[in-house]
């Protein structure tokens, strides 16, 4: 039962095409995403990877192809209905508020899931918890007094309130020192642990490699390689994509 | 549908268009640059048009000739300080207080200009320009003649300064990226300081250029300023030509919609086309 | 900066707010001059007007620079109905409202695809397109205006002919209960979900939020509740035309008592009201025509002045210590302004 549980195909994207004036930005993508697992997205800048969060989250109408997420069509859903559904996303560049306390903040995530203030405090509260980095205690700071570090934990803070089923990560170790980089690695896989999916998108290679379950490697809008960390490292297309043709 | 009416519509269009362009060069300037939209950018061209007024009745210059020599530099000095005692303060501030402040300036100098010249309106005599000629059965105002070809040096003269001068590439380089020009090492407030002097002194030169021909009160701005906006989304913000453009295309369909329809109905045609335009292309005509 | 026990005491503030209010509801028998209670009505409208403006606007940060026209549309509701087709004030007060939101949310569906100035100078276009065409349409008389029933005196017809008395307590009524009703959208999913809308509209529909729906619940606030003083102001004058509910200078004076008040706070509004009001209308009443000058004049001072050294709002200077430090941008908690590093885990 475990087994068929996991085979489950969260997320599944279906040829999926998008163009921008002339370019195309993502070219028939197919991916299978299974339940539960760390899928890392990896590929030299401008291969498309943030477009194609863009697009599986929303953000981004698409020209072809499909989204399926849980069997159920999303294809050009917004973000918020996706949301709803269960699949939420964080930023490259952070986007988070200024002028709002941590714990307002992410009680807006929460409120995705409820009506009642009292309860959306609660999920604020343990999710604040959860993810640590002092968040918790700086819960009636105003996000602008953050640090980067702490302004990327907000930001998987108010996405996890919404309690999604598949999270996707957008360079969350961008600008981040190799300790950061650690604690951040044992948020993602603690994330992973709680029942949540995560595509998470990294320049980094040694972190995929450790935390990733499955590759997809993306280069100039077309998939490359969907293995296992082991073997994409050692495919010679991957390799050449990274050294440069 | 008289031809000679319709036509006749269209050349006294295109003439007060020049004029909306000046006006929205200096508001366009300024948003490139700064990310403000200046709403007392029609109150200074009232002062403007009564610095221009009082000159020629109790100095006797003629608006001709305090143009280039009285009235734009002191125009490009209110402008700078106008940066140093207000932009310069709320450049970080939320869009609310920005709207606020420039407008609360606006609103001081109308005041002053109630106090002191009430809200009667006035209309200059015995200038030099004043008359009219006939072209092709067309009549045609020589202050609004003038005007037009004095808009049109000034905006070539601009376009030249933006696009050939290391000064002016700085400026455009500004409204493309601060961050970026900063790291080339242009000096960003000097930059302001500039862009506000000019865009403040193109508006007191068509302040000068209309008491001409136009009547001067208080309020007198607000409607010049209301289309400026207009254009200024309309041609794109930022865009020199869009500017232009926008300005043109204003000042036809305003006379247009005077000539054939109730003149009250002029605003509507104006907030009517810009509601359309943002809404189908948010980017304007000019784009970007 | 001085920081008296008055400011940091909550309970105090409370205490006093409780005082105030009684206070006010005990007015008029103190204080009859029918001068005085007119500015106390004119306070009272315009803190309404201030306040629905503060819930688009403030909170929800869609900058409106036109909410005149809901005010004067909500104000010709009703005197239509009134006027032409004997349908209680009451009744067209509600009316007037329901006509007001159903306009601001199809004025709201395109234009709120805008984002700051663009849709501020957009709703200048639309109040004057609006005041345009009131001005010039036969049927509410244009430019003339309404003159409204004279009616004998009745709450039931709103109708107060004698005395401010009537006004007053409805007026404040309205008043009192529209606070309660920003009191509890802040603490509730709208107060949270509209500062997250001004704050990162990008985001915010990452975290669930249709940003789209939620702007336009926030323009039906504000529209009701400013059709709503529409609806008393025009029964209180009995006389209404464009130029006195549609203007600019109705929509920017709206604009400029939340701002100088406190933009996105219950009180701010309120405080704005008070403060700049009682100047609007004893500058009209000693000053006349020349004198129109000098209330701009001080107008203009104010503005600037709050603008530049308190965009916070009058309400900061009750505001305790931590609370003016998170307005006004002064260091945080730890004493730090911007985010320093140090070191990483709770």
């Amino acid at each position: 039962m475990e087994r068929l549980m996991a085979k489950m195909k969260i997320l599944k994207v279906s040829k999926l095409t998008k163009k921008f004036a002339g370019l195309v930005a993502n070219n028939s993508i197919d991916l299978e995403v299974e339940k539960g697992i760390i899928l890392g997205l990896i590929g030299p800048n401008g291969a498309g990877k943030t477009t194609l969060f863009n697009c599986i989250s929303g953000v981004y109408s698409i020209d072809k192809g499909n989204i399926f997420f849980e069997d159920r069509d999303i294809t050009n859903s917004s973000p918020d209905q996706v949301c709803k559904l269960g699949m939420t996303r964080t930023f490259q560049v952070v986007k988070s508020v200024e002028n709002m306390s941590v714990l307002d903040y992410v009680m807006s995530g929460a409120f995705c899931r409820t009506w009642n203030t009292a309860k959306a405090k609660k999920i604020a509260l343990d999710i604040l918890n959860f993810v640590g980095f002092g968040l918790y205690e700086r819960r009636d700071y105003l996000a602008k007094e953050l640090t980067l570090l702490n302004k990327k934990a907000l930001q998987i803070a108010s996405t996890l309130a919404t309690k999604p089923k598949i999270l996707l990560l957008d360079e969350a170790m961008a600008g981040l020192t190799k300790n950061e980089q650690q604690n951040a690695i044992k948020l993602i896989i603690k994330i992973r642990d709680s029942g949540i999916t995560l595509i998470v998108v990294e320049h980094v290679m040694e972190i995929i490699m450790t935390i990733a379950d499955r590759v997809v490697v993306l280069n100039s809008g077309i998939k490359i390689a969907d293995d296992t960390p082991e073997k994409v490292s050692k495919d010679p297309q991957v390799i050449r994509a990274y050294l440069g043709a | 549908m008289n031809l000679a009416v319709i036509f006749q519509a269209i050349i006294n269009g295109i003439s007060i268009g020049f004029v909306y362009s000046i006006v929205a060069l200096g508001l366009t300037l300024i948003w490139g640059t700064m990310r403000i939209i200046n709403f007392a950018h029609g109150d200074f061209l009232m002062m403007g048009m009564y610095a221009t007024f009082w000159i020629f009745m109790l100095i006797k210059i003629d608006p001709l000739l305090s143009c280039l020599l009285i009235v734009m530099p002191v125009s490009f000095g209110a402008g700078l300080l106008y940066y140093r005692v207000i932009l310069k303060h709320i450049l970080k501030r939320e869009v609310i207080t920005q709207i606020l402040a420039t407008f609360g300036v606006g609103i001081i100098l109308q005041s002053i200009a109630m106090f002191f010249w009430k809200p009667d309106y006035r209309i200059i005599r015995g200038n030099i320009l004043s008359g009219t000629f006939r072209f092709v059965g067309i009549s045609i105002g020589i202050p609004q003649f003038v005007t037009s070809i004095i808009c049109i040096i000034a905006m070539l003269a601009l376009f030249y300064f933006l696009n050939r001068t290391k000064t002016g590439l700085a400026i455009r380089a500004t409204t493309l990226n601060k961050e970026a020009a900063a790291l080339v090492g242009i000096n960003i407030e000097n930059i302001y300081y500039l862009v506000v002097g000019i865009g403040i002194s193109l508006v007191g030169l068509a302040g000068n250029l209309l008491t001409n021909y136009y009547y001067v009160f208080p309020n007198v701005g607000m409607s010049f300023a209301l289309f400026a906006y207009v254009i200024i989304v309309l041609g794109g913000l930022g865009s020199v030509k869009g500017a232009l453009a926008g300005g043109l295309i204003l000042g036809i369909v305003t006379s247009l919609t005077g000539a054939f329809l109730n003149p009250a109905f002029k605003y509507i045609a104006v907030f009517l086309v810009y509601l359309m335009v943002v809404v189908i292309k948010p980017e304007g005509l000019g784009g970007r | 900066m001085h920081f008296s026990n008055f400011q940091n005491n909550k309970t105090m503030k409370k205490f006093i707010l409780f005082l105030i209010v009684i206070l006010i509801i005990i007015f008029p028998t103190i204080i009859t001059q029918p001068y005085i209670l007119h500015i106390m009505i004119m306070v009272f409208i315009y803190a309404i007007l201030g306040g629905a403006w503060n819930i688009l606007s403030g909170y929800a940060g869609q900058v409106s620079l036109g909410n005149a026209m809901f005010f004067g549309l909500g104000a010709y509701a009703s005197s239509v109905l009134w006027l032409f087709y004997n349908i209680n004030p009451w009744i067209g007060m509600i009316i007037g409202g329901l006509f007001a939101v159903a306009f601001g949310i199809f004025l709201g569906m395109p234009v709120f695809r805008l984002r700051r100035q663009y849709l501020a100078i957009a709703t200048i276009a639309a109040s004057q397109i609006i005041m345009t065409i009131f001005l010039n349409w036969e049927y509410v008389k244009g430019a003339s205006g309404l003159a409204l029933p004279l009616m004998p005196n009745s709450l039931k017809h709103m109708t107060f002919l004698y005395g401010k008395n009537g006004f007053y307590f409805i007026s404040l009524a309205i008043l009192i209960f529209f606070t309660f009703v920003v009191f509890v959208i802040t603490k509730t999913k709208l107060g949270y979900y509209f500062r997250t809308i001004k704050e990162e509209e990008d985001s915010a529909r990452s975290i669930g939020i249709n940003t789209t729906q939620y702007k336009l619940v926030a323009i039906s606030i504000t529209a009701f509740f400013s059709a709503i003083a529409g609806t008393v102001y025009a029964q209180y004058f009995l006389y209404i035309d464009p130029n006195m509910v549609f203007s600019l200078r109705v929509s920017f004076l709206i604009v400029l008592i939340s701002a100088f008040g406190g933009t996105a706070t219950i009180f701010g509004p309120i405080l704005g009201a008070c403060v700049l009001i009682p100047i609007n209308e004893m500058a009209r009443m000693f000053f006349g025509g020349a004198g129109r000058g000098i209330d701009l004049f001080s107008f203009g001072i104010l503005i600037l002045v709050v603008a530049i050294y308190r965009p916070a709002g009058l309400v900061s200077l009750f505001y305790g210590k931590e609370k003016l430090a998170i307005r006004e941008n002064l260091p945080g908690k730890d004493g730090k302004v911007d985010g320093e590093n140090e070191n990483i885990e709770s």
